[in-house]
């Protein structure tokens, strides 16, 4: 070589990465860790109010102070979390940018302010701060629907893909509801098939089919599980999907067979959902560890709730009792969602903070050892906020059907706490483990000067 | 062979270990730092997994085009592949390892990674004992 050649190369620095420009299409970090961070203090504030309005669940579900608590919980904590998700991994599996980051912090701003605003109004009475934070839920829920869409549309359709097109609709529905509910709610009170199909379109057109949907790319990757075939997925989110459109006609049109026929054929699909993480589990190629174990707890809750709504729709019992197994229902709804949530929130934060950690320089631990996922969190208080959600479920429902309003308060302190937790263990150990690096560089820095 | 790692502190330095290096040194250096590329969810190195399908030199002699040159440039080619299409690390994980290779070949070694999908990664590519040790199987 000669000895001005190395002036005239130019190193090739771009991996090829089919698609597009790798490093360009994930958002900035702070986006998707706005929303799950935001999930995360929702998730404990939910928690306090259940402590405080512990007593309605009882006596009066549906109230507008529990209708305030129950947005925190499923808007506040499950969507923000699926949202936040969706930010990082969209623009991963679809190798396509978000349309806009400037439209995810507008749209990040506006969710913020309505989850905000929106619960305090229905907790105060207030019809003003009610429409103004449903507006603004509105307006935040089409923002990011936007945002996601050129990603979810342009991708190459898989299981996941479709899943996820089919959520995003579900969850202007909910938005459409929700907004009119807000906004005429001083007026108009909505009836309950109605407030039921509005529930049933957020908590199983939106929240269910996208976890449906990323656990058929998450669950793979987790579990080193290949073998699996995606039918079973696939045909899951499609009878969920159809099962949804039949039971929300049920409930709008106040056709009783109708929404039960809808019940079934969602029953089929998270039968479809059920056989489908067996196969995972079945070809696993890693032991079992704690993210499997939020995902059994999860999967068991749904099939309690499945029970719950077959004895509310079966047994002979008063109004009071139906409306206590409807609660319950969705509380194990609720369930399966969050555990599952909570888990894979324990895989993506890590994975999130470890790629801003080594964009800081910090790439080993003290002991030189490379930074693994796992080093991000402790996992013994991850353990523990397992066990702390799984038994709120449990206490929940032992205050529900003993009517004890004590026992359903203390369920609020317990999820709160749960939360409280599980934000200290994704924050600050990453942080403790970049003071410390940083610590050592300038130690080892005023050394090597000396 | 001893293998000498060097670092180019100028880009327009020459690297006399790049420059006199054969393609089989090159070779052989670039799958020693490929087992320095970790997995941060699985704690394996690349190699390990299984990843990593093929690693071949290409050397384009220029004095053949343009006789004033005699430059002969090498690129370094990795077909590399992850557990999953669309996984997270996918980001990362390929950049991290032409980073890491560019530093210890030097600037004057064109380092490209292929992300290839065909075949698909299975299990049974990771080397097993390995994967035993670490607890992972």
């Amino acid at each position: 070589m000669t000895a001005d050649s190395g002036s005239t190369l130019q190193p090739n620095l771009s991996a090829k990465i089919p698609g597009s420009n790798a490093s360009s299409r994930t958002p900035p970090p702070l986006i998707p860790l706005a929303f799950l961070f935001s999930a995360l203090i929702a998730l404990a504030v939910a928690g306090l109010v259940s402590f405080h309005f512990g007593k309605q669940f009882i006596t009066d579900p549906t109230s507008d102070e529990i209708v305030g608590n129950v947005h925190l919980y499923l808007l506040g904590f499950v969507s923000f979390g699926i949202l936040g998700a969706l930010h990082q991994f969209g623009p991963v599996i679809t190798m396509e940018r978000l349309l806009s980051i400037r439209l995810a912090y507008v749209s990040f701003s506006f969710l913020v302010v309505g989850i905000i605003v929106m619960p305090v109004g229905l907790i105060s009475q207030s019809e003003v701060l009610t429409a103004l934070g449903g507006a603004s839920l509105g307006i935040g829920i089409f923002a990011v629907v936007i945002n996601l869409y050129k990603p979810l549309i342009k991708g190459k359709s898989s299981v996941s893909l479709t899943g996820l097109r089919i959520s995003m609709g579900y969850l202007l529905i909910t938005a459409c509801f929700g907004v009119t509910f807000a906004s005429t709610h001083s007026s108009f009170s909505p009836p309950t098939h109605l407030v039921l199909a509005h529930a049933s379109f957020g908590l199983i057109g939106f929240a269910g089919i996208s976890y449906m949907a990323v656990s058929e790319r998450l669950w793979p990757m987790f579990l080193l599980s290949h073998g699996n075939k995606a039918s079973y997925g696939i045909r899951a989110i499609y009878l969920v999907a159809a099962g949804e459109i039949v039971l929300a006609s049920g409930l709008i049109l106040d056709v009783e067979f109708l929404a039960i026929a809808g019940g079934l054929i969602i029953c089929t699909g998270i039968i479809h959902h059920f056989i489908s993480l067996y196969g995972y589990i079945k070809n696993r190629n890693r032991k079992l560890e704690i993210l499997h174990g939020y995902i059994f707890v999860s999967a068991a809750c749904l099939a309690v709730s499945i029970v719950m709504a077959i004895l509310a729709l079966t047994l002979n019992v008063g109004s009071i009792t139906r409306d206590h197994l409807a609660v319950l229902t969705v509380v194990f709804v609720f369930g399966w969602l969050s555990i599952a949530l909570l888990g894979h929130l324990h895989k993506i934060v890590p994975f999130i903070l470890w790629g801003v950690l080594r964009n800081h320089g910090v790439t080993r631990l003290r002991n030189k050892k490379p930074i693994m996922f796992a080093n991000l969190f402790v996992g013994n208080l991850a353990k523990l906020t397992l066990l702390l959600m799984s038994a709120g479920l449990g206490i929940f429902s032992i205050g529900m059907v003993s009517g004890s309003v004590y026992v359903v308060k203390s369920t609020g302190l317990i999820v709160s706490l749960a939360a409280g937790i599980t934000l200290f263990n994704l924050s600050i150990t990453p942080l403790v483990i970049f003071f410390r690096t940083k610590e050592r560089s300038i130690k080892v820095g005023i050394k090597t000067l000396n | 062979m001893k293998i000498k790692f060097s670092k180019i502190e100028d880009a327009s330095e020459v690297n006399p270990v790049a420059a006199d290096m054969s393609d089989d040194d090159i070779l052989v250096i670039a799958r020693q730092g490929l087992t320095q590329i970790i997995d941060p969810e699985l704690g394996i190195d690349v190699i390990s997994l299984g990843l990593i399908y093929d690693i071949y030199v290409e050397s384009v002699d220029y004095s053949l085009i343009d006789s004033s040159k005699t430059t002969i440039i090498k690129s370094l080619i990795v077909d590399m592949t992850l557990t999953t299409p669309g996984c997270p690390v996918a980001e990362s994980l390929p950049i991290q390892a032409r980073e890491y290779l560019s530093e210890i070949l030097g600037s004057q070694i064109d380092v490209q990674i292929n992300i290839v999908w065909d075949p698909p990664w299975s299990p049974e590519k990771m080397d097993l004992t390995i994967a035993r040790a670490m607890g992972l199987l």
